[in-house]
């Protein structure tokens, strides 16, 4: 080992840490001042609830709620924990910074065992930690979010280890995370399949082969109809998911898939030693963008390693204009900068923001029934204890209900949709701004909306910035 | 007798008899040599004798540290002032046809509402509240600082009517400077140069639209020709990233440039051609700093619309008519057939057997231009600007190789008469089309009536109104009657704009009253300006026009010119 590629120090390593811890606080404190410290996103709030049912009633596999089977998950055991050891708030991120810093640590485990030098491995770290899907880790709560250090870490010790401990252990490590979520599994049986083959490892072909039909079974049995090919559905096509900066809930920053180009035209040349397994690996991985949102979180760390060899390659390239080589590089430098600011800008405005949050009290506050709103509000409103009509899982699970709530947002005929109403047992209906932008409506007295106006079957009980709760008089009282 | 030319040295420069420093002539610097030859006896002047001493102090008691150099006057070449001429024929060209009227063309008329805002406000305007009846801009602005500076000294006549006209003329020389490059033929520069002077399609769209166009291209090329010269002189790099930046802050056709210049780093690997680290930097930096700059500038509208930005939010009515009367024939007619033809068959031999890289350059240009128009990403007369522009140097490259066959013909002898005979074809090809197009681009300016029009509904309708009319005039409606518009040119940040076209189209043609009303109500439109949409949908009146719902409020006498009706009616529903 020489000393351009010595493993980082300590002090670097702190430095490092600091900074990974400064990058958590980005966010984090953004949403303090924006939403009162309301984690970013709907599905977080699922998460949270679950965290709580745990803690409340222990670990049941049952969403009292909705009243219906939810595979037991261990990102929401793990961040029940954190609500038992540190309270609510403080546990929320306390979960979110524990995942965020195991990431950052599994990082440095994998830079540290590939030879690079020790400036690509800091230069890893720091992108890695100004990356949207690092500042996604610390702002909200899903469960595939624990799978990123955990398979991180897989791959180092399957890479570093060529023990059958090792190879037990990492394998031990990806079976859990098979439980997280269907991208989940099917990237667990992806990693340990390539790894069987690339290792020439009949162990793990033997532990894939023994892991697959439990986290199968699991998901048939509890989930019933759970859709694996789930994410096909996804309002925004696989383009407007790939780079954060057209809009990505998570994606890729645009300047960071251009270093990557470059550090991959760098060691072009040095090439890999050959293998056929190869070229499939890189086939089957493009086939999880169909999971584009997982697909960009858990893909980013590697590709922060290679845009760090790109940025390197850039400075220790012979440039015959100097004036060209500085300001590109510092342009560079920029454009990394802004894709971090422009996102966290953006998670500090995501829902649900104070205006979503007061709007919940209210309806918390109200006595019990069923509420019908869009399918991404729908764990918002469970979150009240409420039962939604339609969340993002029950829209998957039973597709009447989902074409039966575009039938009642929809339409115009009053006598219809009271009759569809009073059929379902609905008693609320809550509205929000996105709903009426084009979430649900495209124009004002379309559908629903227009129905709004008899005053015998709905009453409007909330309205403020744009959110409104309406009690419909056509549907029991409690459910 | 020898006039003399005098050059004041600065004061820490100090000639030094048998060390005067020397310079490479290039092709630049000639021009300037003739402009101080021409300036030369103002330098002799008895009142610039004053101002230098004014300035400088008495030639007698101040210091010597400012050295002053005799230099024998120089020849203008021939080949400069014939350029001068090009240039100035191409201005009297422009300015014949823009001077004919005070009125622009009705896309101009964003620009100049932006550039009044800025005279006014020093700030453009980008909470619009009259475009689409309120609605946030996003676009760049510099072109139009450009106009509101020249306007703040010049006066509007010469801002507005002769500046751009002047940046769009500028396009001969830097044409000039590129086919010598490539060419070193001066008769054949010079050809290119007039030709580019009447590309048809540049003509209409810069005539009289103040359209930022007129500078970007220019600039475009101008890049393109430091790019070609930057690998051999490293000190012209800051200009070109001057010009980059420049181009990337006017209009985001700069992107174009970035495209091209990454085709031609693709040609030149495939072709196996020696690389240049110095290009290779250039398109590296074009690449990072224009996506950095329109990530900035644009982020607004990439969050808003995501991927599709790149179609500009236009609608497919809009997109479908820009394309719909395209045919090869009219395409060359529009760019001009000599390029075209002579183009063509240089990018051939030059690619083909000679394989010479500023060809592949320009090359990499037109295969960008060709991919942005196959996608529609770009409008369609925007495309043939550049694609009749990058065949010009290409044509310069053609011809050059016609003369030196035609030189070594066995109808040599009757050169002069080919070359003639060149000359009209040019004339035929490009000149008179360009002089039809410019016409037709006149005709599309507001008339008179137009301006009664806007001019009444200016002063005799409320502030706030929203008043009805066809896409064209959406501009003319927010900047002329400075009242709220239904749709214009701008579709960025616009929610469906191609539902309110399909409305505006029910509205205009439509019989049913209740449709007609529900629509306008949908919009809060309270008048319909009857004008361009008489044209357009083929009517006389609205359809579900009547006096008591629609009754014409101007002009109060029938007339076959534009009329105005305003909605008196309202639509009630009821559950």
């Amino acid at each position: 080992m020489t000393a351009e590629n010595a493993p980082l120090n300590g002090k670097q390593l702190l430095l490092l840490l600091g900074f990974a811890a400064l990058m958590w606080l980005l966010p984090v404190s953004g949403r303090f001042f924006s939403a009162g410290g309301a984690p970013v996103d709907a599905d977080s709030y699922f998460a949270l609830r679950m965290a709580k049912q745990h803690l409340a009633i222990g670990p049941t596999g049952w969403d009292v709620v909705q009243q219906r089977p939810v595979p037991l998950n261990p990102y929401h055991l793990f961040l029940a924990a954190m609500l038992r050891a540190f309270g609510e708030p403080a546990g929320i991120w306390m979960a979110t910074l524990t995942v965020s810093l195991l990431s950052v640590g599994a990082v440095m485990l994998m830079v540290q065992g590939i030879s690079l030098r020790t400036e690509v491995r800091a230069l890893a770290v720091v992108l890695w930690c100004a990356s949207p899907a690092y500042l996604r880790l610390a702002a909200s709560l899903e469960p595939a979010h624990l799978g990123v250090p955990v398979v991180l870490l897989a791959l180092v010790l399957l890479y570093r280890s060529r023990s059958s401990a090792g190879q037990l252990a990492a394998a031990a490590l990806i079976f859990l995370t098979m439980f997280l979520s269907p991208f989940n599994f099917l990237l667990g049986m992806a990693i340990l399949a390539g790894a069987a083959l690339l290792l020439s490892s009949p162990l793990l072909l033997l532990l894939l082969l023994l892991a697959i039909p439990v986290p199968v079974m699991w998901y048939q049995q509890i989930a019933g109809s759970y859709s694996l090919l789930q994410p096909l559905s996804a309002a925004r096509p696989v383009t407007g998911e790939l780079l954060t900066d057209l809009g990505a809930t998570v994606g890729f920053g645009i300047f960071t898939l251009f270093l990557a180009a470059a550090g991959l035209l760098a060691t072009w040349k040095r090439g890999l030693p050959y293998n056929p397994v190869h070229l499939p690996m890189l086939l089957v991985s493009l086939l999880f963008m169909f999971f584009i949102r997982r697909f960009t979180l858990y893909f980013t760390a590697p590709l922060c390693i290679i845009a760090a060899m790109g940025i390197l390659a850039l400075w220790l390239m012979r440039w015959e204009l100097g004036a060209v080589r500085n300001i590109s590089l510092l342009i560079i430098t920029c454009g990394l900068l802004f894709t971090t600011l422009s996102y966290a800008t953006r998670n500090v405005r995501s829902d649900p923001l104070p205006g979503d949050l007061s709007a919940l009290e209210t309806l918390a506050e109200l006595p019990g029934g069923l509420v019908l709103s869009a399918p991404e509000n729908g764990f918002l409103i469970e979150h009240t204890a409420r039962p939604a009509y339609v969340d993002g899982m029950l829209m998957h699970q039973d597709e009447q209900r989902a074409l039966t709530a575009d039938a009642i947002f929809q339409g115009r005929n009053l006598l219809q949709t009271r009759e569809l109403l009073a059929q379902e047992g609905i008693r609320y209906l809550y509205i929000d701004p996105g709903m009426r932008r084009g979430g649900v409506w495209q124009r004002e007295g379309q559908g629903l909306l227009f129905l709004l106006q008899d005053a015998d079957t709905f009453q409007n009980v909330f309205s403020e910035n744009g959110h409104e709760i309406w009690v419909v008089n056509a549907a029991p009282a409690t459910r | 007798m020898i006039q003399a030319i005098f050059i004041n040295l600065s004061p820490l420069e100090k000639i030094v008899p048998g060390r005067n420093p020397v310079r490479v002539p290039g092709c630049l610097d000639g021009i300037p040599d003739t402009l101080r030859n021409a300036a030369a006896p103002i330098n002799q002047g008895f009142l610039f004798r004053c101002v230098r001493m004014l300035f400088k102090g008495n030639p007698l008691t101040r210091p010597m540290d400012t050295a002053w150099v005799r230099k024998p006057l120089k020849r203008i070449p021939r080949e400069h002032l014939i350029l001068g001429a090009i240039f100035l024929l191409s201005l009297a060209f422009r300015l014949a046809f823009a001077l004919q009227s005070p009125a622009f063309s009705p896309e101009g008329y964003f620009a100049l509402r932006q550039v009044q805002h800025i005279r006014s406000t020093w700030l453009p305007l980008y909470e619009d509240p009259l475009s689409y009846g309120g609605r946030i801009l996003v676009f760049q602005p510099l072109f139009h600082y450009v106009l509101a500076a020249a306007s703040l000294v010049f006066s509007p006549v010469i801002a507005l009517q002769v500046l751009p006209n002047v940046l769009a003329s500028s396009v001969v020389i830097v044409v000039y400077l590129l086919t010598f490059e490539l060419s070193r033929s001066t008769e054949a520069s010079l050809t290119a140069a007039f030709l580019s002077a009447f590309v048809p399609v540049y003509v209409a769209e810069t005539l009289n639209s103040l359209s930022v166009h007129a500078l970007m291209v220019p600039l475009l090329f101008l890049f393109i020709y430091l790019f070609i010269r930057v690998k051999k002189e490293h000190e012209l790099a800051t200009p070109l990233l001057v010009v980059l930046a420049t181009a990337a802050l006017l209009h985001p056709s700069a992107f174009l440039l970035v495209l091209g210049l990454v085709f031609y780093i693709l040609l030149v690997s495939m072709e196996r051609l020696e690389r240049s680290r110095a290009e290779l930097e250039v398109t590296l930096f074009a690449i990072v700093s224009v996506l950095w700059l329109y990530f900035i500038l644009f982020k607004r509208i990439l969050l808003f619309h995501g991927p599709s930005v790149v179609w500009q939010n236009i609608p497919l009515q809009v997109l479908s008519e820009h394309f719909s009367g395209f045919n090869l024939l009219g395409a060359v007619s529009l760019v001009g057939f000599l390029p075209f033809v002579f183009g063509s068959y240089a990018a051939y031999r030059f690619i083909v057997t000679e394989r010479r890289r500023q060809v592949y350059l320009l090359t990499g240009f037109v295969l960008a231009v060709f991919l942005l128009l196959g996608m529609s990403l770009i409008p369609l007369s925007l495309g043939l600007i550049y694609l009749g522009m990058s065949l010009i140097p290409l044509f310069g490259l053609g011809y050059k190789l016609f003369l030196v066959e035609l030189g070594n013909s066995k109808v040599e002898r009757f050169s002069a008469w080919i070359r003639a005979g060149m000359l009209l074809l040019v004339v035929i090809s490009s000149v008179l089309p360009s002089l039809g197009l410019a016409f037709e681009q006149l005709g599309k300016a507001p008339t008179r009536e137009e301006f009664a029009a806007f001019s009444w509904l200016r002063e005799h309708t409320p502030v706030g109104s929203t008043v009805l009319a066809t896409l064209e005039e959406g501009h003319l409606i927010t900047a002329m009657a400075r009242r709220k518009n239904l749709i214009d040119g701008n579709f960025l940040m616009v929610d469906r704009p191609g539902q309110r076209l399909d409305d505006i189209e029910r509205i205009y043609t439509t019989s049913s009253q209740t449709e007609a009303l529900r629509l306008l109500q949908k919009y809060g439109v309270r008048y319909v300006l009857v004008s361009r949409a008489k044209g357009l949908y083929g009517i006389a009146n609205i359809p579900s026009a009547d006096d008591r719902c629609f009754p014409r409020v101007y002009p109060e006498q029938d007339t076959d010119g534009p009329f105005i009706l305003e909605r008196r009616c309202e639509l009630e529903e009821s559950a």
